[in-house]
């Protein structure tokens, strides 16, 4: 076979000549850009991006309702409709706990649950100021960065700010010494029987999460979630106090106590009537927290809560509150005050959150 | 009298919690099948060692001492049979309140 040989002379420089014009009418066609940047452009198109509000929180209407908005964005997009997400960081200024855990715990939910093509991305804010690098360390910290495949912000976390540097963060469908792991961290920091009691609580929080929250579909419209997981972040806030929270992406406390053949009716009456001027939320977590009887009817079954609720109170430090639906019911163990509220958005789940002033406890002798 | 002595703490787990062996490793369900209901068939009276633990759950308790009563022993054979050594008086308690 002959080679064919490359052409030469005038012809040569003709065919340079077309590839250089093509080049240019190429460029302007992309209005002056180069490739890699059409590329970059294309895979942004094809990512739907959420904005993620600028403080998380449950406790506050506002930013309640933006945090629980984010969630419900991702699971449309990402659980819903299948489309990849970008999560867009760069509005955040504050992490509060209860809004993070609940937002991680959809994060977390929703890749567990889609497939394995779709693409989870996020997106950090500036670290221009104090507040944006709390919020890029924070994300770091607990390991959503990994998950959501961006670069970490430090290798070395020692570095980081006081208060993210605290932030742990576990997860896990079983009762085993992972909760207690995190929170005996702070194992002499903490009064030994305090520490004890809170693991309990914690204990029966998940135990409650296994045996009650995925009884039933959640019912957003995404399918079954078939893990019974649980979730949880300890962190320590500027004033000192150590923060304790778990939580269950199921259906809530409120759809629990009515799931058929599962509670004494007539007890559930009488506990409706108790609390009949609380809205029913409100009114489903009062009555489990002093229900003594189990999902199965049997006596002395299913009064984890009251134990989720003594955690702190018998050491007269710290405070608790229980999220589930739209209901909230706290109680501050230094006043003694019980707070309850009800709120316009609902969670979809499940959390509780304790928290203790570290080293005020002092030490006892009975650990 | 034959004495048995079973330690939650040392023989079983630090961390004891959970009801059914499906929650998880260190549950009472577990802690009867292995621990309890052999120690009960072998021995006239039976110490458990509460103390030492994590934090004992009302789940735990319940499914392993209270779950007794539902496989057949009876709560006076059971009064009888066991003692408890701890330094929380309430856990003694409430352990003796599933038998009644």
């Amino acid at each position: 076979m002959r080679a064919i040989s490359e052409p030469s002379g005038p012809l040569r420089w003709r065919r340079a000549r077309r590839k250089v014009r093509q080049r240019e009418k190429r460029h302007i066609r992309r209005g002056g850009l180069r490739r890699w940047h059409l590329a970059r452009r294309r895979l942004n198109s094809e990512f739907v991006r959420i904005f993620a509000p600028e403080v998380f929180d449950l406790s506050h209407f506002v930013t309640r309702s933006a945090t629980l908005r984010f969630c419900k964005s991702l699971r449309e997009a990402y659980l819903r409709k299948r489309q990849n997400v970008l999560l867009d960081f760069s509005r955040t200024r504050k992490l509060r706990a209860p809004g993070m855990l609940v937002a991680v715990a959809e994060i977390d939910r929703a890749q567990r649950m889609g497939q394995t093509h779709q693409l989870l991305r996020c997106r950090l804010p500036a670290a221009e100021d104090e507040e944006g690098q709390i919020v890029q360390q924070v994300l770091d910290q607990i390991g959503l960065l990994e998950r959501l495949e961006h670069p970490q912000i430090h290798s070395d976390k020692s570095v980081f700010h006081d208060t993210v540097r605290n932030w742990r963060y576990a997860t896990g469908t079983r009762i085993d010494s992972k909760p207690g792991d995190v929170l005996y961290e702070y194992e002499g920091q903490l009064a030994p029987s305090l520490i004890q009691k809170m693991n309990v609580g914690l204990s029966e929080a998940v135990i409650n999460s296994l045996h009650h929250a995925y009884a039933r579909d959640r019912g957003d419209g995404c399918g079954k979630f078939r893990e019974r997981r649980w979730w949880m972040f300890t962190s320590e806030d500027d004033e000192g106090h150590l923060h304790v929270l778990i939580c269950d992406l199921g259906i809530g406390i409120s759809k629990s106590l009515s799931l058929p053949g599962k509670w004494d009716r007539s007890l559930l009456k009488k506990f409706a009537t108790l609390f009949s001027n609380d809205c029913p939320d409100v009114r489903a977590i009062k009555t489990a927290l002093v229900i003594g009887e189990s999902s199965t009817g049997e006596k002395h079954r299913g009064n984890g809560l009251p134990q989720i609720w003594n955690a702190v109170h018998e050491n007269d430090v710290g405070g608790v509150a229980i999220f589930s639906g739209h209901g909230h019911v706290g109680r501050s163990m230094e006043t003694g005050e019980l707070s309850d509220g009800f709120y316009k958005s609902g969670l979809l789940g499940t959390l509780i959150s304790w928290q203790v002033p570290i080293g005020a406890a002092g030490s006892d002798s009975d650990g | 009298m034959d004495d048995g002595m079973i330690s939650i703490a040392t023989d079983f787990s630090r961390s004891p919690a959970g009801r059914f062996i499906s929650d998880g490793p260190a549950s009472g369900e577990r802690f009867r099948r292995d621990f309890l209901i052999p120690g009960l068939q072998r021995h006239d009276r039976l110490v458990v060692d509460l103390d030492g633990t994590r934090g004992i759950g009302s789940s735990f308790l319940e499914e392993a001492f209270g779950g007794l009563v539902r496989l057949g022993f009876s709560a006076s054979e059971l009064m009888r049979k066991f003692v408890f050594k701890t330094k929380d008086p309430s856990l003694e308690s409430e352990i003796r309140s599933y038998w009644k």
